[in-house]
This record gives structure tokens, C-alpha cells and sequence, in this order.
């Protein structure tokens, strides 16, 4: 699948693991960008294309929720598709998600079945 | 053990096999290296507090070997790899135990290396033994 992703996490594991998940459901990207959190994702976009955004929640500098509400509020960006992978799972912090426009939520530690449902329904 | 104790080391055991592969018994008063790195994840939202955990270096070798298949890991590799078990162990162990309704607000998980006589184990800590690698956890909330 010649996709372009960007993989937002302050955590370098965090971010391998992900590619490898992504891997093992048959998902290889034509290209990986890769970002420590929100403010070096939004330079990354300012100059790239891509497809989907793979999300953290909890980073330094810029979250998840504000990188969320400043994508939302661009009009370059706003249709960007957003799949968060946090640890959190609250119902508040889903709903707030949902209304922000993401297009899928996996819950750390990843369920393949969960990653596959949210890539299927973006990219099907 | 406190049954809220029994509770937490379930929860632990579970989020380690899930998260990396890595099978947990608890333990009580295990005997700790001289010096532990200490992983502080603050939160705050319907109680404020912190999830602290204490481990060697070894957890963090091997979380990056479950995972992603790496022998040899640098310091910085394995300080990323336990700062990340700190995020995923608050976000889990704060849903479970308070509210699954309303938010937390988690924030970035810091790291220390700490000797452990500075530390206060008291009974709030719950260690389990991780493959020949010992774990603490606690959740320490601020009273209003």
C-alpha cells in the first residue's frame, strides 16, 4: 500500500512498536514521518503530504488535543485523517476526541484486531 | 497484601503481559539494587496525584527486547522504554481504579535515578517480580 503516515509520540519505542504493529497487519507505508510531538508534526505537514496521522495524547510541547484543535482549525488541514494511539480511554477523553473529527482510537497497549478495524475503516 | 494491593499487582500483571510479552508475580519486600530509576507520571482531573514506578535497568532491557527485538540498548533506550511503560501503566491503572468516565490529564513521564535509601517504600507500593527483574508501582494522591 503506497500510504504516507505520520507517527506523533514522544516515545522512540512507542513509535517502533507502532511500525511494527502497522507491519504486522500487512500495512507498509511508502513513507514514515516521524514526530516527537505535536509542534515538530505540524512542521513536518506544513512541508508533506500524508495520508493518516498516528497520535499520542501525552507529549511535551504540544499534545494531542491541541495538535487536534490546531489541524481542525486549518484549512489546509482540517480534513486530515487522525487515529489516536494513547494510553488514556476514558469516555470524557474518547467523546472529546470523536468531536474533535478523529477517525479511530486505539488504546495502549495496542490491540492488532483494534489497529486493523480503525486502518480499515480509513483507508477501505 | 491490601486487597487494593492484590488489585493493583492483577491490573500490573496484565498491562505487562499485554504491553510487552513479559510475565509478573507479586513480591513483597524484594531486595532492591543501591541505586533504581524512579518514573514519575503526574495527573491530574478528578483527583490529582502521581504514578510512580521503581525498577533496574534490566526491565528496560527487556521491554526493548519483547519488543522490538533489541539486545543491546543504550541508556537513552532504555530510560525511552520505561518512561513509556510509565505512560502506559497511569493512563491504564487511572481508568481502572477511579472513574472510567471523566479525563485525566496525564503529563510526560519524568525520570530519576534514585538511590533507594531516599525512597519511602511504605505499603502504597506493590512489586512484582518481572522475569528476574523487580517492579514497583504506587499511586501517591494529593489529599484535598
Amino acid at each position: 500500500m503506497g500510504y504516507r503516515i505520520l507517527i506523533v509520540d514522544d516515545s522512540s519505542l512507542a513509535r517502533k512498536v507502532l511500525i511494527r504493529a502497522l507491519e504486522s497487519i500487512g500495512v507498509r507505508p511508502e513513507c514514515i514521518f516521524q514526530a516527537e510531538n505535536g509542534v515538530q508534526a505540524l512542521e513536518i505537514l506544513e512541508k508533506n503530504w500524508v495520508d493518516c496521522v498516528f497520535l499520542d495524547i501525552n507529549m511535551p510541547e504540544m499534545n494531542g488535543i491541541e495538535f487536534c484543535k490546531k489541524i481542525r482549525a486549518s484549512q489546509e488541514l482540517k480534513d486530515l485523517k487522525v487515529v489516536v494511539v494513547s494510553t488514556e480511554g476514558s469516555e470524557e477523553r474518547i467523546q472529546q476526541l470523536k468531536n474533535l473529527g478523529i477517525s479511530g482510537f486505539v488504546r495502549k497497549p495496542i490491540s492488532l484486531e483494534v489497529l486493523r478495524e480503525s486502518i480499515n475503516k480509513i483507508f477501505d | 497484601m491490601k486487597s487494593l494491593n492484590i488489585k493493583l499487582s492483577q491490573q500490573l500483571a496484565d498491562i505487562l503481559s499485554k504491553f510487552a510479552f513479559i510475565i509478573s508475580d507479586p513480591v513483597e519486600a524484594p531486595e532492591l539494587p543501591p541505586t533504581v530509576n524512579l518514573i514519575i507520571v503526574p495527573y491530574s482531573g478528578p483527583k490529582t496525584g502521581e504514578v510512580k514506578i521503581i525498577c533496574d535497568n534490566n526491565l528496560g532491557n527487556l521491554l526493548l527486547f519483547n519488543l522490538i527485538d533489541l539486545d543491546t540498548a543504550s541508556d537513552t533506550e532504555v530510560i525511552d522504554a520505561l518512561r513509556e511503560l510509565g505512560n502506559v501503566f497511569a493512563g491504564n491503572l487511572l481508568t481502572f481504579f477511579y472513574d472510567k468516565q471523566q479525563a485525566f490529564d496525564l503529563k510526560p513521564p519524568i525520570w530519576l535515578a534514585i538511590k533507594t535509601d531516599n525512597l519511602n517504600l511504605n505499603d502504597d507500593w506493590v512489586f512484582l517480580n518481572c522475569e528476574g527483574s523487580i517492579l514497583g508501582v504506587s499511586i501517591h494522591e494529593q489529599q484535598n
